[in-house]
């Protein structure tokens, strides 16, 4: 059926004058199962259709969304998408370029073992109640527990003026768990997760869940007994799980999407300090910093087949040996400063919503150190981990993070656990102090909260990263009460 | 079918499913955004969307749920069947005493205009031309616009099985702009932004002219030391530590967790005796003024703040009887606005301005910074409301009583009750402004902490 509509609204935009056009129809399906203090709190089925027509007519760009999948649907909505195409013509550039990209006729799947859609729910809510129940036998002064886990299906069809017909299935999945402990007016929180992959529930059962509670747990507790972080110091700084990724995401990923770097965003998340002056001369970080944009990543939050351009799914350099090299582009931001082809980062989180540049998987490229040589060969330095905050100024410059925990590190060794920790840096000047990454432990975490674009977007992406040791970090920002 | 009517349909599904109790939450919405950058538009959209959410309860508190953003009817009515399908396997949970109970709810007039529902795509591209054209022509150093022009219109109807029937229009326009201006050497930024339910209430060319001023007064921007000062915030600013405010300390939620700043604190002098805050979705001076919550239950005044003492707390149904009260009307609806679906929340807040003009509000500041908005602003310690972010667009030190000069962006680290304690001023009628979750003058603070610079 979408075939067809496809071809009728491709043909009534052409009709219409529409230079380009291209027609996206999607299902989604999505399952929350959520639980507070041990019992379900959120327990949810979603399903949503529609469509998304993209056109181009006399030198403007249009878009227009609907849920009413019928021919007459569909040929309303062609219609409104070529009509505020024209009236953008009013204040257009004039011309639209599109990077080039070869048609296709395809069909992309992501593999998948156990249908996350069709686990029975009471198996889920045992999983999490168990996990909870571990938790809380764990921790003596919990105020409120919680666990969640998310499971969703994306199934696409894209058919471009072009000649583009991709039909793509998109499964994933996660979980995630913790708990607030209060002792003495302070206030912890220790979290655990399986992280959001490309997979099915198999992602979820990989993980024995109940011992991840009990481990984070034990650590809430512990953060109870904890000294507050120092205040105002250097240290090095080692992160290796979730927060390197969302560090990762926030000043390099946000940071390299060609619609910032051009203005795109200024109105709403800001633009970007990578101009394009500094592409191929700017260091950005040490020469250990590799960073890759991968949607083709094994199992990667961020991986598919194609972009909803219809261009198929890649992976390039935006960073080498520290220096920038490369941007997340769509076909039209890659035509602009000049590149031949699209980085195949166009996506949209809804069928009424416009795709955007959006990150893929955003990796740093594991480097030859031992994990635990990271640590024993640090003089002075902390571990941080969890991520709890995170704020960064609108040209990715100037950022600061806090998490769950830190660890001091004295002469080689961990010696005690400090609660509260919080850094801050900019963006270049904390990547360029990079002078050790891990070669094992190398992890793709996924995050299911990527916010950019108005209407506001919320999409899923990918980022892998080991062990990493930033160097004279200003660790410990607070403000005044 | 009307989605008064779908909602009662869908309800009476449920019961004859087997719902002890039900509920039905619909919506339909019209949104165009024409987006610009650079002079030129960039991103022109419209969408139309529908959408139903639907939450059963068997066996008296075991709990299902669904959406569904379709407009085929097999599939909306499907939503009921996976409901009742997932209550039946869910838990119970002891906490759920009831839905609400029906209330006359007396019918808000002024929510929609018909004239915003009529913009077409001509007028808006028209109204972005205006505003490019006109920050253009203020100063040669000005050289580009970029920003958002929104109309959104919509029905929400809620229905359920104890009897609750409401349905509302909605309508909402904005236009914000960014102006860039240069210079051999220098960058200024400038924003402002209007919003009014009443798209033709918007003036284009007012607000790209403040824009442009904004912008040029903000080249040759210098740097301060960190550390603090007295601050002056644009209303835009202050509606960021107003949101914080209410997710930090007045969801009913939050402080039953034990999370929120406001425990122990309720009836104390929390705050500066000159703050008041009320919040009442039935406010027209509010953006989003609407007769009922997102369970159906009638809005009405609720003081949060009064004289700098914190006084009740946003409450839903679900956490207004775990303490035997009354909901105040906070739900948000299944589809609500934010991301905030779970948690009850003050949405339509009235700040009570002073008597202070914005030029009073400067020249009482000795030294100090005047801030338009804030920035990706986030929570460090929630119960202690410390908040960190960064100024945006426009930020000026003060010395004196006189703006001396642009200052580059910085970031801050500081508690939000810090700065409505030190409250100094309240700006009067002439500086408020709606934003999206609350009606607020300017504000000045004798203390507000900067921790760290950036270079722009």
């Amino acid at each position: 059926m979408s075939e067809e509509l496809a071809e009728i609204g491709l043909e009534v935009a052409s009709k219409l004058g529409a230079t380009y056009a291209d027609i996206r129809f999607v299902e989604n399906e999505r399952r929350d199962v959520g639980i507070r203090d041990g019992k379900p709190e959120r327990l949810t089925h979603s399903l949503g259709s529609g469509f998304g027509v993209r056109a181009v007519a006399k030198g403007g760009w249009g878009f227009a969304g609907s849920r009413d999948i019928t021919s007459d649907g569909v040929k309303k909505t062609v219609e409104l998408t070529v009509k505020i195409a024209k009236a953008s013509s009013m204040k257009s550039k004039g011309e639209v370029k599109l990077a080039d990209v070869p048609t296709r006729k395809d069909a992309y799947e992501t593999p998948v073992r156990k249908d996350p859609m069709k686990v029975p729910l009471e198996d889920i809510l045992d999983l999490l109640i168990s996990a909870d129940k571990a938790y809380r036998e764990k921790s003596s002064h919990i105020r409120t527990t919680g666990g969640d886990v998310e499971a969703r299906r994306e199934e696409k069809y894209i058919a471009t003026s072009e000649g583009s017909r991709i039909k793509q299935k998109i499964v994933f999945c996660g979980a995630s768990g913790g708990g607030i402990v209060v002792k003495n007016g302070i206030v912890q929180r220790r979290s655990y997760m399986v992280t959001y992959r490309t997979m099915g529930f198999e992602n979820i059962e990989a993980v024995d869940l109940a011992a991840e509670a009990r481990k984070a747990a034990t650590e809430a507790e512990a953060l109870l007994e904890a000294e507050a972080c120092p205040t105002e110091v250097k240290l090095d700084l080692i992160m290796d799980d979730w927060q390197l990724g969302l560090q990762i995401h926030e000043s390099i990923g946000h940071g390299s999407e060609l619609d910032r770097v051009l203005g795109h965003e200024v109105d709403m998340a800001g633009m970007s300090f990578l101009t394009l002056d500094k592409r191929n001369k700017f260091r950005y970080g040490s020469e250990l910093v590799n960073i890759v944009a991968d949607a083709t990543a094994e199992k990667g939050l961020g991986t598919f087949g194609y972009d909803d351009e219809a261009v198929p799914a890649k992976k390039a350099y935006l960073i080498k040996e520290g220096i920038l090299v490369g941007y997340q582009s769509s076909r039209e931001t890659a035509a602009e400063v000049g590149d031949k082809e699209s980085s195949g980062a166009m996506r949209a989180d809804s069928p009424l919503h416009l795709p955007l540049v959006r990150m893929t998987n955003i990796n740093l490229l594991p480097g030859d150190w031992k994990s635990d040589e990271i640590i024993e060969e640090t003089k002075d330095g902390i571990l941080m981990r969890g991520e709890k905050m995170w704020s960064i100024d609108q040209m990715r410059l100037n950022f600061q993070f806090g998490t769950e925990a830190g660890w001091l590190i004295k002469n080689g060794e961990i010696t005690k656990m400090v609660r509260d920790p919080t850094y801050t840096g900019i963006s270049y000047e904390f990547w360029g102090s990079v002078d050790a990454i891990a070669k094992d432990g190398w992890t793709i975490h996924g995050t299911t909260e990527c916010g950019k674009g108005r209407p506001g977007q919320i999409i899923y992406v990918g980022h892998g990263c080991s062990r990493t040791r930033f160097k004279n970090v200003r660790v410990g920002v607070t403000g005044r009460l | 079918m009307s989605l008064a009517e779908l909602t009662k349909k869908m309800v009476e599904q449920a019961v004859r499913g087997g719902a002890y109790q039900a509920e039905v939450t619909a919506f339909s919405m019209k949104e165009a955004l024409t987006r610009y950058t650079k002079n030129v538009i960039h991103q022109n959209d419209a969408s139309s969307d529908y959408g139903v959410g639907i939450k059963v309860v068997i066996d008296k508190n075991k709990i299902g749920g669904a959406t569904v953003n379709s407009l085929n009817e097999k599939n909306i009515l499907g939503g009921v069947e996976e409901a009742l399908k997932i209550a039946k396997v869910s838990r119970p949970d002891p906490e759920f005493k009831t839905l609400p109970e029906p209330k006359t709810i007396v019918p808000l007039k002024g929510a929609f205009h018909k004239e915003t529902a009529e913009y077409t795509p001509e007028e808006m591209a028209e109204g972005v031309k205006t505003v490019i054209e006109n920050a253009l022509a203020y100063n040669k150093n000005v050289k580009w616009s970029a920003g958002s022009f929104t109309v959104t219109t919509g029905v929400l109807a809620i229905a359920n099985s104890l009897g609750v029937a409401a349905e509302s229009e909605f309508s909402e326009a904005s236009i914000d702009v960014i102006t860039r201006a240069q210079s051999v050497g220098s960058e200024g930024s400038g924003f402002r932004v209007k919003r009014s339910r009443n798209v033709k209430e918007l003036d284009f060319k007012a607000v790209a002219l403040d824009a442009a001023k904004d912008a040029v007064d903000s080249m040759n921007a210098k740097q301060i030391p960190l550390g603090e000062y007295e601050a002056v915030f644009r209303p835009e600013a202050v509606s960021t530590f107003i949101g914080f405010l209410g997710r930090l300390g007045f969801s009913a939620l939050v402080y039953q967790l034990g999370q929120s700043f406001l425990k122990d604190k309720l009836g104390t002098q929390l705050f500066d005796e000159k703050l008041t805050i009320w919040d009442n979705g039935r406010d027209l001076r509010t953006l989003s003024p609407m007769a009922f919550d997102g369970e159906g239950v009638r809005k009405k005044a609720l003081m949060l703040v009064n004289g700098g003492v914190p006084e009740n707390l946003c409450y839903d149904t679900y956490t207004a009887l775990k303490e035997g009260r009354e909901s105040t009307g906070h739900a948000l609806p299944r589809f609500g606005r934010g991301f905030f679906g779970g948690m009850p929340m003050p949405m339509n807040q009235v700040i009570s301005p002073g008597d202070a003009s914005m030029d009073e509000l400067i020249e009482e500041t000795r030294k100090g910074v005047l801030v338009t908005r804030l920035h990706y602003v986030n929570a460090i310690r929630g119960d202690l409301g410390i908040i960190s972010g960064m100024t945006s667009d426009g930020l000026w030190f003060i010395e004196n009583g006189e703006i001396k000069h642009p200052l580059q962006q910085m970031r801050f680290t500081d508690s939000v009750l810090r700065v409505f304690r030190n409250l100094d001023a309240l700006g009067d009628e002439s500086t408020v402004e709606k934003t999206s979750i609350c009606t607020t003058p300017a504000i000045k603070t004798a203390l507000f902490k900067f921790t760290g610079q950036t270079e722009f």
